[in-house]
């Protein structure tokens, strides 16, 4: 047997998922030969070896020798390793043979196809988690990593480096919050835009490791809706929804004083006064705002950017320069994403195709130019989705659901069910196309994310994010968009393979767990140790209940009260207190205890 | 010997508001040995405070560390359960526990000493008040401007004690020479007048504006030929500094700078103190300084006045005075009310009123403002006497008829016409008109309150007896009927202030039956409602006399007005 068979047939039993996605690729490289940057060739000692784009990735004389390479860097006392490049895989024997649990990331299907072609990879494929690309991704948020190292192989920093710093960063966050334990309160809008985004982030942040405390202020969105009925008059009405956003900026402010979290971020349009936000800083907690706002069309970043010690945006260029000459703190680029629990690819169920199935569709809101665009596509099996259109005209005859909103997880099924979905920014001021739109809107990422295809008005900032051509496909103007929707209704295949490449890009790059990553690095490297030091969350806290009970030890009866609480976590005196509420009888030594220690440190 | 342990660990004037029942402990139990619990932020005033045996500070401020860092829960769970044991070991016999703290009633429960006053845990966990008067102290709060007793009656007759008429006390260490180099030090000479400005209060909220206390120590200083001295603690230093600086008499600015000891002697010094609601307010009253002073916002001079005779507290005549504790005033309006002059002459009166303890000044002066006067009564209790004669208004009245019932009910030997005496002397009378009127509409809103209690109790009585038949339905179905009653008698109470009282102290009164047993829940519970009737029938009883003498008093001076 070759090595191509047996390692196919050790992969295939091992990692099914693997070898169907390399089987798949190798397809593609099978047409692709002549542009492949991969030459194999023969070690002076008889052993396989390659060059990449001309750089020899083993020794060409003794490449067995480098099986020592890694391990020597490795300390006793570490738990997995982490090694990024597999190359033919000599640098890891040793480790194999040291039997340290080791995990690789192969950045390029290429090379690993080409390993599995020409190197013996039975006992590393046997004995490693190996990931290809980038499906690492979702695999680190569940890992501990507090006692795993990471390395690279350092041929690979000569093409791989973009992959490695930024699989090296997920990890530097990763391990952070394994050892850290950071506790950050997300604040969303009443109402809005950026309410999703607020429950994506939450999701993401706690995917990550991070313990969320969200203060959700859309509880209190029926009552603010409710204020016009007071009164028509606008002055009167302006001065009430100040005083109703006033108050829940002091429920804020009360909210983190009693949760004290680590880091506070607030999503646009949370109602939270500059004023709260410099008494939140007073406290010594960072205070994060993310605008996922077009910065030209709502300007109260303008009052609000500068009270913040950190301001993330969809945007750049221009708006960094605005930002900086108010003086705003810590700018960081940041665009929306994708949360691949709701925005996934699925099947839609057979009785749902005909309301969800069509040739073209949209979803989003009735702006302006929209409404105008789109009566340029009316001759399609077309079908339009959302809030705000002009029901009563020929576009809004196209309009699905009168108008009525739609949750996430119903109008995946749109995306999931139409051949081309339509993405078109909207603009209050313009018809049609922005052509010097420059921020990408979520639903680039969330239709991507659903392995669904996707053609989209050209931005200024998409290339950096989705390929165009590879992963996404644009248009510049009405007879463009045209001639693409023709072209890809008559090429099914053409049409998935874009619709992969860009699934595979939203899961590697642009997901809420990645933002959020990225968010945790940006502030991390600014806040250095003391993030997450505020209140002492560290696994070696004296508080956490397992360190209570390790110095406890002695009296029985108090270890076994501690018992009933999470031993990972900082002993919370309001789950005493509720522990002790819960309980029948008489009180214990121990609860009785806990009663008097909760008053004193409450009114210290 | 009995051996007493005291919990009283909140504020600094609370400690000093104690030492006349620590005095009356040492006399009702002749060789007593006196433990006292204090808080460290007040250990220095524990030094000072006499009739104390043996002194415990809690400290659990050195868990906290000043570095912002987390606090070691296990230390302080350490700390206090090693102060339990210390707490037990001694075998005390009885509590007097004065804070109605959670952490203190908790404490109480695990101390486990025969006799309790006060604040104490049951066994599941619910606060319990083992004493009426103790009971009293928690409710008064909802019926303010009916109470008319003083922090330190409670605390002396929740402990146990009956009130004997001395002042607060703190004791001078050393021979009470030791202040005479600081005085040296601060210019002041042995002929000096020295008069005291206390600016600051521990609740902000609690004090007079600094440029009006600054032009008050500037009249009084001026009209009596006195030095000032600033006093405070280091937190108010900016605020001596701003008002010493808006002075124009000379001033000695001491605020933050001196210790426990020295302020005692500098207090006492002095020969008056201008004060708001404070810890040196107390202090001065322990010394025999005269006190003017200003109780504003949630401070109410009736009940935590200074303790000591023939000092005057100014109040502002506002409908929303005093304040309820742990609110937000979005005016504070009461701060403007009385003007410098205004204590510039109740400075004087306060000489006035040494040569004359029945001083009343004519209703015209100090417009909007109430004046009283420290004074101890016949019965030894302090009452917060009014100096401008004028129209009662109805809690005025109703104040002094509980006043009267309550001190009958628990000490006894009060004349007959205690309350009305008070009456005669300090207020002008109604027609007898209005006071007719008055009467009867009184009158019959404690009918209709006793009415409900008397429900109520033959709803007990009924339960009981189904009860002793084993018919479980029946009870249940009378225990709504009681719950029926009790809200109503609730209702009553808010409807109708003057109710308030009795109604608050029913309520409490409930709160505290935690039996599992109902045949002694339904007893006790039949006490409460007695306890209405009682009162009730006290309260109609007075108010009739009141009406009666009124009548009769038609030649009196009268004052025109309605209710």
């Amino acid at each position: 047997m070759s090595f191509r068979e047996t390692n196919e047939k050790i992969l295939k039993a091992v990692n099914a998922e693997l070898f169907a996605r390399y089987e798949s690729a190798l397809g593609e490289m099978d047409k692709d030969q002549g542009n492949s940057r991969i030459e194999p060739f023969v070690s002076k000692t008889g052993n396989p070896v390659f060059k990449f784009g001309g750089v020899a990735y083993h020794s060409a004389y003794k490449p067995l020798e480098e099986s020592g390479v890694i391990l020597s860097m490795v300390p006793e006392e570490a738990g997995e390793v982490w090694v990024f490049g597999l190359g033919y895989g000599y640098h890891l024997n040793g480790l194999l043979d040291k039997g340290k649990k080791t995990v690789v990331v192969e950045p390029s299907m290429e090379i690993f196809a080409s390993a599995m072609a020409n190197a013996d990879l039975k006992h590393l494929i046997e004995k490693c988690e190996i990931f290809v690309g980038d499906d690492y991704v979702e695999k680190i948020y569940a890992r501990d990593l507090s006692r795993t190292v990471f390395f690279p192989y350092r041929p690979y920093m000569r093409h791989f480096e973009k992959e490695f710093k930024k699989l090296e960063s997920s990890f530097a966050v990763r391990s952070y919050l394994s050892e850290k334990r950071l506790k950050v309160m997300v604040v969303s809008p009443i109402y809005g835009g950026s309410e999703p985004t607020f429950r994506y982030v939450c999701r993401a942040l706690e995917r990550i490791g991070v313990e969320v405390i969200p203060f959700d202020a859309t509880f209190f969105a029926p009552s603010f809706m409710k204020l016009p009925e007071i009164t028509r008059n606008e002055v009167h009405l302006s001065q009430i929804r100040q005083l109703f956003t006033n108050m829940l900026s002091e429920s804020i402010a009360a909210f983190t004083d009693e949760n004290k979290p680590d880091l506070v971020l607030a999503m646009a349009q949370a109602p939270l006064e500059t004023s709260v936000v410099s008494r939140i800083r007073g406290m010594k907690i960072p205070v994060a705002f993310w605008f996922v706002e077009d910065f030209r069309t709502l300007k109260y970043w303008e009052r609000v950017a500068p009270s913040y010690d950190y301001f993330f945006t969809i945007q750049k260029g221009e708006f960094f320069e605005k930002l900086a000459k108010l003086g705003a703190n810590n700018v960081a680029y940041l665009p929306q994403a994708a949360s691949p629990d709701v925005h996934r690819p699925f099947a839609v169920a057979e009785d749902e195709k005909g309301k969800y199935c069509s040739d073209l569709s949209f979803m989003g809101a009735g702006y302006k130019n929209r409404q105008e665009f789109f009566k340029g596509l009316m001759d399609y099996d077309f079908k339009i989705w959302g809030t705000e259109w002009n029901l009563g005209d020929s576009v809004g005859s196209l309009v699905q659901n009168r108008n009525q909103r739609m949750k996430p997880e119903e109008y995946v099924k749109i995306f999931n069910a139409t051949k081309i979905n339509l993405n078109l920014h909207s603009s209050t001021q313009l018809f049609g196309i922005d052509q010097v739109g420059d921020f990408v809107n979520p639903r680039v990422f969330e239709i991507a994310a659903c392995k669904a295809f996707q053609l989209v008005d050209a931005r200024g900032e998409l290339s950096p994010l989705m390929e165009p051509g590879k992963e996404i496909e644009t248009y510049r103007s009405l007879s463009e968009l045209r001639e693409k929707i023709d072209y890809y209704l008559a090429h099914d295949a053409e049409r998935e393979k874009v619709a992969e490449s860009g699934y595979r890009r939203v899961l590697a790059d642009h997901t809420f767990e990645r933002r959020m990553e990225e968010m945790l690095q940006f502030i991390i490297a600014k806040e250095g140790d003391s993030l997450g030091e505020r209140w002492n969350r560290k696994s070696d806290s004296p508080n956490i209940v397992k360190n209570i009970i390790a110095e406890a030890e002695g009296n029985s009866e108090l270890v076994k009260f501690l018992e009933n609480f999470d031993p990972e976590k900082p002993l919370s005196l309001g789950e005493v207190m509720d522990k002790i509420g819960e309980g029948e009888g008489s009180l214990s030594r121990v609860e009785s205890i806990f009663q008097m220690l909760n008053q004193v440190l409450v009114q210290k | 010997m009995k051996k007493i342990l005291v919990l009283n660990h909140t504020r600094m004037g609370d400690l000093i508001q104690t030492t006349p029942l620590l005095a009356g402990l040492k006399k009702k139990y002749p060789g007593c040995e006196i433990t006292l619990l204090g808080n460290v932020k007040f250990a220095d005033v524990c030094e000072h405070t006499p009739n104390i045996d043996k002194l415990k500070i809690l400290d659990v401020q050195q868990f906290i560390p000043q570095d912002g860092n987390e606090t070691r829960i296990i230390d302080v769970y350490r700390y206090l359960d090693t102060l339990v044991d210390e707490l037990k070991a001694p075998g005390f016999d009885i509590l007097v526990n004065l804070s109605h703290s959670r952490f203190s009633a908790a404490l109480s429960r695990l101390l486990d000493i025969p006799e309790v006053h006060g604040f104490y845990s049951s066994d599941e966990g619910y606060r319990i008040i083992n004493d009426p008067w103790l009971v009293y102290f928690a409710a008064f709060l909802a019926f303010r401007k009916y109470n008319s007793f003083n922090l330190v009656d409670l605390y002396q007759l929740g402990g146990g004690v009956v009130p004997s008429g001395k002042k607060v006390l703190l004791e001078e260490k050393g021979d009470g020479k030791s202040i005479a180099p600081l005085l040296e030090k601060l210019g002041i000479s042995e002929g000096d007048r020295v008069i005291g400005i206390q600016a600051g209060a521990s609740l902000k909220d609690r004090r007079w504006p600094p440029e009006k206390f600054a032009k008050a120590a500037d009249l009084v200083a001026s009209e009596r030929g006195a030095k000032v001295l600033l006093f405070g603690a280091t937190s108010e230093k900016e605020l001596g500094g701003q008002i010493s600086s808006m002075m124009k008499e000379k001033n000695i600015n001491v605020v933050g700078e001196t210790t426990l000891a020295e302020l005692i002697g500098l207090v006492r010094r002095c020969e008056l103190l201008i004060t708001n609601d404070t810890g040196t307010m107390h202090i001065a009253a322990a010394t025999g300084t005269k006190i003017v002073g200003l109780f504003l916002v949630h401070a109410f001079a009736p009940e935590t006045g200074p303790y000591s005779e023939g000092n005057i507290i100014l109040q502002p005549d506002m409908e929303c005075f005093p304040c309820y504790h742990n609110t937000t005033c979005p005016h504070y309006a009461c701060l403007e009310k009385i003007t410098p002059e205004e204590v510039a002459q109740a400075s004087r009166m306060i000489e006035e009123l040494q040569d004359r303890p029945d001083l009343n000044i004519d209703a015209a002066t100090f417009p909007e403002k109430v004046v009283v006067a420290s004074h101890f009564d016949e019965a030894n209790f302090i009452w917060f006497r009014p100096l401008k004669k004028c129209e009662p208004q109805s809690h005025n009245i109703l104040a002094l008829m509980y006043r009267y019932f309550f001190i009958s009910q628990a000490v006894g030997g009060l004349k007959d016409n205690y309350w009305l005496e008070k009456l005669n002397k300090n207020y002008l009378a109604w027609t007898p008109e209005k006071a007719e009127e008055w009467t009867g509409k009184v009158q019959e809103r404690f009918r209709k309150l006793a009415n409900a209690a008397s429900r109520g109790l033959k709803l007990i009585s009924d339960t009981e007896a189904h009860l002793k038949k084993g018919k479980i339905e029946k009870v249940k179905e009378k225990g709504e009927e009681i719950v029926a009653v009790d809200r109503e008698i609730d209702i009553l109470g808010h409807a109708h202030a003057e109710l308030r009282p009795l109604t608050r102290l029913f309520e409490l009164g409930k709160e505290n039956l935690v039996d599992k047993d109902i045949g002694i829940m339904l007893a006790k519970t039949k006490v409460l409602y007695k306890g209405i009737l009682l009162g009730t029938a006290g309260m109609i009883r007075i108010i009739g006399v009141w009406g009666d003498n009124s009548r009769k008093n038609n030649s009196m001076e009268t004052a025109k007005g309605s209710l």
